[in-house]
């Protein structure tokens, strides 16, 4: 038995989904699993042999550290037959949830509509005349429009331009979550938020 | 044709010849003191991807393994070669000590 804290539980979890995700194709995923677990379990026993009474969310993140992200563990030892080999800066994504981003490749002022559009699978066209409908109508349009600006996060990286147009349907429960994360650094997003409206309403007239 | 591929295949099969060659030394050897001889040797960064090496390994029937109780922690898996294992070794310890001896003296 091993004494570990909550929130760090959750996190080696996660850890763990993530796993089961990238060898999903591979013959011996069971146990490659339990061999991490073991290599994890093992590494956990040293930490408590020198006198930590719990396992928290410092120690799980430096054994993630150490064993590695499991996309790069899957890639790495990827069978060089496979000519599906995900190149590192093209990740396509097969398996997880798809996530919500604001497009920055197809904007007319945050990304907000196109990035809801991926998310959902239609057109942006389509989610760009709703919004339009509702800043005309509704009056609540606008608001909605910041307050998604703010809380959807930008897809910057390659992977997270994968996760926006790959992987599985979304679910209620990815929203809550990335809008609870994202809440985190509102602030700073509120300072870029403001800059583009600034550069937009400047540019208009 | 892309560097980031091929210096990645390269070094996984470089990784496979010499896990083979150290349990091929020691005779027999579990995950975590492979793990400590590559690192030492500077050829694997993240742990993770030893497992997935070993497991391949061992389904190509290159590899077997007895399980052993620990005194502290779960317990570890020892791992030989099989007979078809340190065949496939001694082969392809010929074939690097050609290649080698090739790029070495083509390259500098």
């Amino acid at each position: 038995m091993i004494p570990i804290e909550e929130d760090a539980y959750l996190t080696l979890r996660d850890y763990f989904r993530s796993l089961e995700r990238h060898f999903s194709n591979e013959q011996g995923k069971d146990e490659i699993i339990q061999d991490i677990e073991y290599r994890i379990a093992e590494l956990f026993g040293i930490r408590l042999q020198a006198g930590t009474t719990c396992i928290d969310s410092e120690d799980v993140r430096k054994v993630m550290e150490t064993l590695g992200p499991a996309y790069t563990i899957s890639a790495a030892t990827a069978d060089p037959v496979n000519p599906t080999l995900p190149a590192r800066y093209e990740p396509r994504i097969t398996g997880g949830q798809r996530r919500l981003y604001r497009n920055p490749h197809d904007k007319m002022l945050g990304g907000v509509c196109s990035g809801i559009a991926n998310y959902f699978d239609i057109d942006p066209v389509i989610v760009r005349l709703i919004m339009v409908v509702l800043f005309l109508g509704a009056g609540i349009g606008l608001l909605a429009y910041i307050i998604a600006w703010i809380v959807i996060p930008l897809a910057r990286t390659p992977e997270e331009l994968a996760y926006m147009t790959g992987g599985e349907p979304m679910n209620i429960h990815t929203i809550t979550k990335n809008v609870g994360e994202e809440l985190q650094d509102l602030k700073k997003r509120g300072e870029d938020m403001s800059r583009e409206l600034r550069d937009f309403f400047s540019k208009k007239k | 044709m892309n560097l980031e591929n091929a210096a990645s295949q390269m070094r996984k099969g470089l990784l496979e010849f010499c896990i083979l060659g150290i349990i091929n030394r020691e005779k027999e050897a579990y995950p975590s003191d492979i793990l400590e001889q590559l690192k030492q040797a500077n050829l694997l960064v993240l742990e993770g991807t030893l497992y997935p090496l070993l497991t391949r390994l061992k389904n190509a029937d290159m590899l077997t393994y007895r399980w052993e109780e620990s005194p502290s922690g779960p317990p570890r898996k020892y791992f030989s070669l099989t007979k078809n294992g340190l065949k496939f070794y001694h082969k392809l310890h010929e074939t690097w000590a050609e290649l080698s001896a090739a790029v070495n003296h083509l390259t500098s």
